[in-house]
């Protein structure tokens, strides 16, 4: 039985370092390599790999990213490649997930190969990965927003996102003129967002404070809200403190 | 001489107001003492009358003659025409004083009765001397400290700067990238794999020897960045297109050290790292007009619209700010194709201008 691999890492040094050393190995078969998440969603899907070293920092879609775009079912084993990060390397052991730390011999490789061919079941890997994904991401303020369209994931820079408004079972997530439609609750991605940049202002609304251009206040403690883009929305009074704290930081 | 900024009004005002006070007490016998001895008795009380309104009078008028010693100083240079000026200004100063003095006192006491007028000339010019003096002295002290304060100041930021760019170096995504690139070169091509070994190598030194240069000529500084430039076109190929352009009369002038580094690394990292497919850096730098103007753009994801500058570009415009003051500007703007612009103006001098 071969092992059909996947390749996937924003450096081309990089790439070919790895595929050399894959193919040095009887039992792996490199099918493909990818130099960004975008083009390794895609690259799974196609070719369906047995296992995907996959780089964590990439731009566009990085590695956890690619994890959260692909359905629980087309989740092949992934190695994550990356350069020494103390949150990751804690995630990874606690979740036992396969990785290797940059850089890395032979030998180590081995051993990572060694342990694809040989666990017995445990299908259960796909979930692990995903704590693992989300024990990294409790570390760090969100910096990007995955978008999934049918025919296209692709990410939004928080930075550049004006406000996020709940929309039923969605969130509209507004930059500009446009409207990104994403399937997440209010709290849980409130609770992801870096709190010095983004305020809940009401039950079903967020603003990103470096894009507010003014509050006017209003009745009963209440302030509306406008941002550079014109849009305008009403702060209710429970989180009018929290705001005027955020804008004068 | 009127370089450096002027004594507070409040503190001249407050140091006069005490001083002359003091000395008003302390001539209150001296005063009783005269007016006893010439004849013509006085109390206690009016005895310290005059010599309040004697000494009060300098502290209305030392605010005026602290500005006019401030304009006109004693210095190297300017030595002649501050004598010429505070020559006669002492005794027009001085003898109008007299003459004020002399109008309240008998105004108070009775005709005849004023104070023994111009027989007091001498303490009077050698007052105004004293107090052109205390001027002098004290905006003396003051430059001193500012330029210590100013020094200190440099010194903190030029570690900083060089904490940040050893940060960059040992910062676990490029150290252990770079490693890894130099792993799988050593497979491929090994005097590649040498380049980068020693370019990484030169990081380092070139850090640790600016350890106190404030200021390094653009040459050097190039130098440092070329070789971190070099590391990251072996990392990311034919995804990073850069082009370095500096005309040889900029390749001389001084900039402070570690400069570039804060700017060429965002750039990277927002403009090339971070976005999908190539980038272009380019990093320029031309003199022209008195004025070195230093350049480095990107081109990719466009800037935020409310840019949070990081601890780097903080430290930049503080050094920026203690090293030249007003004389030096910089401006971080979105470039119109997507990307940013960086651009550090500063006061065009070479290294054997400054010693």
């Amino acid at each position: 039985m071969t092992l059909k691999a996947l390749v996937v890492d924003d450096e081309p040094v990089a790439r070919r370092k790895l595929k050399a050393l894959l193919e040095g190995e009887a039992v792996v078969e490199v099918v493909g390599e990818c130099e960004d998440g975008a083009g390794a969603v895609e690259a799974i899907r196609r070719l369906r790999p047995d296992v995907v070293f996959l780089d964590v920092q990439m731009p566009g879609l990085d590695g956890f990213d690619v994890i959260d775009a692909l359905e629980p079912q087309e989740q092949p084993d992934i190695v994550f490649v990356t350069a020494y990060d103390r949150y990751a390397v804690r995630a990874f052991e606690t979740h036992a997930v396969d990785y290797l730390l940059k850089p890395f011999e032979r030998a180590r490789l081995r051993k990572t190969i060694e342990r694809l061919t040989t666990r017995a079941g445990g299908r259960d890997a796909g979930r692990r990965v995903h704590a693992a994904v989300d024990s990294v991401r409790a570390h760090q303020p969100l910096r990007r927003v995955l978008v999934k369209t049918t025919g296209r994931i692709y990410a939004v820079r928080v930075e550049d996102i004006d406000s996020i408004e709940a929309a039923g079972h969605y969130l509209e997530v507004h930059t500009g003129s446009t409207t990104h439609l994403i399937r997440e609750s209010i709290g849980a991605l409130e609770a992801r967002l870096d709190p010095a940049r983004f305020v809940r202002i009401h039950r079903s609304s967020i603003v990103n404070v470096d894009h507010i251009r003014e509050l006017q206040p209003a009745f009963h403690g209440e302030f509306v809200v406008t941002l550079h883009s014109g849009r305008r929305y009403r702060c209710s009074r429970t989180y009018g403190e929290k705001l005027t704290a955020a804008m004068s930081k | 001489m009127s370089d450096g900024r002027s004594l507070p009004a409040s503190s001249v005002w407050l140091t006069s107001a005490g001083c002359f006070t003091a000395l008003a007490l302390l001539f209150t016998s001296q005063v009783w003492g005269d007016y006893n001895y010439a004849g013509r008795p006085l109390s206690w009380g009016l005895a310290l009358l005059v010599a309040l309104i004697d000494w009060e009078l300098w502290t209305i008028l030392a605010p005026a003659i602290v500005r006019l010693s401030e304009r006109v100083g004693f210095s190297r240079n300017s030595w002649r025409l501050a004598l010429a000026v505070h020559l006669p200004a002492g005794f027009i100063v001085g003898g109008l004083k007299l003459v004020i003095e002399g109008f309240i006192v008998s105004l108070i006491l009775g005709p005849g009765r004023g104070p023994f007028s111009f027989l007091k000339i001498h303490l009077t010019l050698l007052t105004y001397w004293g107090i052109v003096a205390a001027t002098h002295v004290a905006r003396h002290y003051r430059r001193a400290r500012e330029r210590e304060l100013r020094a200190a100041q440099l010194e903190t930021e030029l570690a900083r700067a060089q904490v940040e760019a050893l940060k960059m170096q040992l910062h676990p995504h490029f150290l252990f990238n770079t490693l890894n690139a130099v792993s799988g070169l050593m497979r491929e091509n090994v005097d590649a794999a040498d380049v980068m070994l020693s370019k990484l190598a030169e990081l380092f030194q070139r850090t640790f020897e600016t350890a106190d240069i404030q200021e390094v000529p653009l040459r050097r500084e190039l130098e440092f960045i070329d070789a971190y430039l070099t590391i990251q076109r072996t990392r990311y190929g034919e995804r990073l297109r850069i082009s370095m352009a500096a005309e040889a009369t900029a390749k001389d002038a001084l900039v402070p050290s570690l400069i570039l580094q804060p700017l060429v690394e965002n750039a990277i990292r927002y403009g090339i790292a971070d976005q999908p497919g190539p980038g272009r850096l380019t990093v320029d730098a031309r003199a022209a007009g008195g004025h070195l103007t230093l350049t480095v753009t990107n081109d990719g994801p466009p800037l935020p619209t409310t840019i949070r500058e990081g601890y780097g570009i903080r430290n930049l415009r503080s050094r920026l700010q203690a090293l030249y003051g007003t004389g030096a500007t910089f401006s971080l703007t979105p470039n119109p194709g997507g990307g940013a612009i960086a651009v550090l103006d500063l006061p065009l001098a070479h290294e054997d201008a400054r010693s």
